[in-house]
């Protein structure tokens, strides 16, 4: 799979988000994605799956060819695309169980699925999540601790296998045995067939998976790509480093 | 096969008619001329009252509709293995009757209300209809406060007459069909539930319709529920939604009684109903469940009432709805208790699901609490179908019309948990139906 993304602008309400991102992936890559807060990366993923509450202004998204910008999210998703929420929703009434059948359903077609494997897999899965098998009966999401969260946002990945993964911040707010699991998890998926782009902000989980390529987004644009050696840099100079590195005035910064 | 008389509703002189030249029972006639005469009194409800004030019906014309009394055989039916009893109607037609041999050997009686009545003298069957129903009838009628329930029992064209003996217990439920047809019908039916001591049975009442045709249909329940009893009786009604709905229901309790209602809306372009529980036994217990789904332009007024009149009872109201398109529901539940009720356990609970602009939820709780050393309060809340949540679904592949139906699903899913099991799918099914029927009506408009 290839994701294009070109001069992708976009706005929420009147407030321009994304000012002309351009970046490529494909299957085979992980990708890290940092930069500091408020500078976007959260609504490039949710751009990429057509949030409701934001508007694209300009630019495009290729995947494999088509423009998915024309898309429904649904139909997005159906290409293999996946997105690890930063702040996952609490969904009352609807059970993990229930809520994954039909998600695998959807993702391998109502005739390969076979429900005893399923729930064989969504076991094992849970083991390998550090997870109770009584969250299989439980609302999604509701009640669950932060790092429960994220750790079932892992386990929705690796049981609907997708081709390409947006992680957002998944690795914060997690101990570090839970982001061992969920390294571990990402790890697991690890294939020529798999490709991922890791937001976060900490060193720490890239250490775990070893991205091929670390960009850094400042005011809603990729200001810089490049290898490990940038998260490193960025780890020991901050943000600051970025910006007299990209030449970015001062002032009009949304850095906390 | 049946025939139908069809005679047009026009005013009292209609009804006259229709009491005359009904071959029944002089108590059951002299039921429908008291109910008649209060009828001709009365002026029909307007806004001015409370209960209806937001279910304005000047503007119908009830003259538009024809009265029906139709007659045929009755014809054996199958009782499904499930079913102590199978009681079904074709319009006020009693197509068919059967009762579980175990059950009507113990003495239960499920039946036909009018056709029981009717029986020959000295019929065992029709001296107790007579006792219990019409005991409760003249109670009921007594309680009536509005036109259309002095209406309905002038006119009952058609109902069911179910009796549990003293200390029978009956496991599997009791079915009640209402088959609705034909255009613009008045069809007035009637269940009248005497449960004596320590008995127990699930009654299990459907309403449904063959075809489109407007009906108008005003319904009537009465319960009587003795020491020790527990009951449950369970309705769905799912007429075509051009018709219009009223039901008014009451359940009383004796001593250590236990009664769950629970009922589900679905049709009427207007559906206008009331459960009144009286709790006069101490110890007793009830659970008043409802769940509702108006879509388009329906307009569902439901009103419930816990009324504790002994120490010590205990009661739960749970009404729950979702309202779609254009609909709108209204929701007014009283708990009263009266100066003796020390010791009353009380609660309602009204939710609401708003699943766009332009739908509307009411909710109006009221406590009227007479005496201390009580628990009684209410809670009701009022949300929307949330876009991060279908966002979070479409996100994992669910189409828009999934996501939705997977919401309801959630929504409703501690209402239809509290459903008897059998049922449960059914209205999964049911709800599930309907927003499918939504999505297609949306994507035809587009
Ligand atoms: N409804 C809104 N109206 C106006 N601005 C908004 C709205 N929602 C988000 N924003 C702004 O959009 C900007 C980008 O937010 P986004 O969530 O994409 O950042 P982020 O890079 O993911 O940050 P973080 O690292 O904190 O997760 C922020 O400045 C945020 O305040
Ligand atoms: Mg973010």
């Amino acid at each position: 799979m290839k994701i294009e993304i070109k001069g992708l602008k976009a706005k929420i309400e009147d407030t321009a988000i994304l000012n002309g991102v351009d970046l490529t992936m494909q299957s085979g890559e992980i990708h890290a994605l940092m930069g500091p807060n408020g500078s976007g990366k959260s609504t490039l993923s949710n751009v990429v799956f057509g949030h409701p509450l934001y508007e694209v202004t300009g630019g495009e998204i290729h995947v494999d060819g088509t423009n998915i910008l024309e898309l429904e999210t649904h139909e997005r998703s159906r290409l293999g695309l996946f997105m690890a929420f930063q702040y996952p929703v609490e969904i009352p009434g609807v059970t993990v169980g229930r809520f994954l059948k039909r998600a695998a359903e959807i993702r391998f077609g109502e005739e390969n699925f076979n429900a005893t494997s399923f729930i064989k897999e969504l076991r094992e899965m849970l083991d390998l999540m550090k997870m109770d098998r009584n969250f299989i009966n439980r609302y999604l999401n509701e009640g669950f601790s932060g790092g429960e969260k994220k750790r079932m946002e892992v386990l929705q990945m690796l049981m609907l296998k997708p081709t390409f993964a947006i992680l957002d911040e998944t690795d914060s707010g997690l101990d570090i045995d839970a982001l061992k699991i969920v390294a571990d998890g990402v790890n697991r998926m690890r294939d020529p067939d798999f490709g991922s782009l890791i937001i976060t902000h900490y060193q720490r989980i890239l250490d775990h998976i070893r991205p091929d390529f670390v960009h850094i987004m400042y005011e809603g644009k990729i200001v810089s790509s490049g290898g490990h050696e940038l998260v490193e840099s960025l780890e020991a100079n901050g943000y600051d480093w970025v910006r007299s590195q990209y030449g970015i005035a001062e002032e009009g910064n949304n850095e906390q | 096969m049946s025939t139908a008389e069809v005679k047009r509703y026009e005013g009292t002189g209609a009804i006259e008619d229709y009491i005359r030249d009904r071959s029944e029972p002089e108590w059951m006639r002299n039921i429908r001329k008291e109910a008649m005469n209060r009828f001709v009194a009365d002026p029909w409800p307007t806004t001015e009252v409370e209960e209806w004030r937001r279910t304005d019906i000047s503007s119908y014309d009830f003259d538009e509709y024809s009265f029906s009394s139709e007659s045929g055989e009755l014809a054996s039916i199958d009782l499904p293995d499930d079913a102590a009893a199978l009681v079904r109607f074709s319009g006020s037609h009693c197509s068919g009757a059967a009762v579980q041999q175990s059950a009507a050997e113990k003495g239960v009686v499920v039946t036909g209300l009018v056709e029981a009545a009717g029986g020959h003298a000295g019929d065992e069957v029709a001296e107790l209809v007579k006792k219990k129903a019409g005991s409760l009838m003249r109670e009921g009628l007594a309680r009536a406060d509005n036109r259309i329930q002095t209406w309905h029992y002038s006119t009952i064209t058609h109902g069911v007459f179910i009796y549990l003996p003293k200390g029978v217990v009956v496991e599997d439920p009791i079915y009640i069909d209402f088959q609705e047809n034909g255009d613009g019908r008045l069809t007035v039916p009637h269940v009248v539930l005497f449960a004596e001591q320590e008995s127990s049975a699930m009654i299990v009442q459907t309403t449904s319709d063959s075809g489109d045709g407007e009906i108008l249909y005003n319904e009537g329940t009465d319960c009587y529920i003795d020491a020790a009893a527990d009951v449950r009786f369970m309705s769905i009604q799912n007429l075509n939604i051009d018709s219009t709905v009223f039901s008014f229901g009451a359940g009383s309790l004796q001593r250590d009684g236990s009664f769950q209602h629970y009922v589900c809306n679905f049709g009427g372009m207007l559906a206008k109903s009331r459960f009144d529980c009286t709790l006069d036994g101490p110890g007793s217990l009830v659970r008043l469940n409802g769940l509702y789904f108006p879509y388009q332009d329906q307009q569902m007024d439901m009103r419930t009432v816990q009324h504790h009149r002994a120490p010590h009872a205990e009661s739960r109201t749970y009404y729950k709805g979702a309202v779609r398109d254009e609909a709108h529901s209204i929701y007014q539940g009283l708990i009263e208790v009266a100066p003796n009720a020390t010791q009353t356990d009380a609660y309602l609970t009204n939710k609401n699901l708003i699943m766009n602009d332009g739908a509307r939820a009411d909710s109006i709780p009221t406590l009227q609490i007479n005496t201390d050393d009580v628990s009684c309060s209410h809670g009701s809340s009022t949300g929307k179908l949330e876009p991060l949540h279908l966002f979070y679904l479409q996100a994992r592949g669910y189409s828009r019309v999934e996501a939705e139906e997977t919401l309801l699903m959630g929504f409703f899913d501690d209402i239809i948990d509290k459903a008897p099991e059998r049922i449960q799918d059914e209205l999964r099914q049911l709800v599930s139906h309907r927003v499918h029927e939504a999505h297609e009506a949306e994507e035809d408009d587009e």
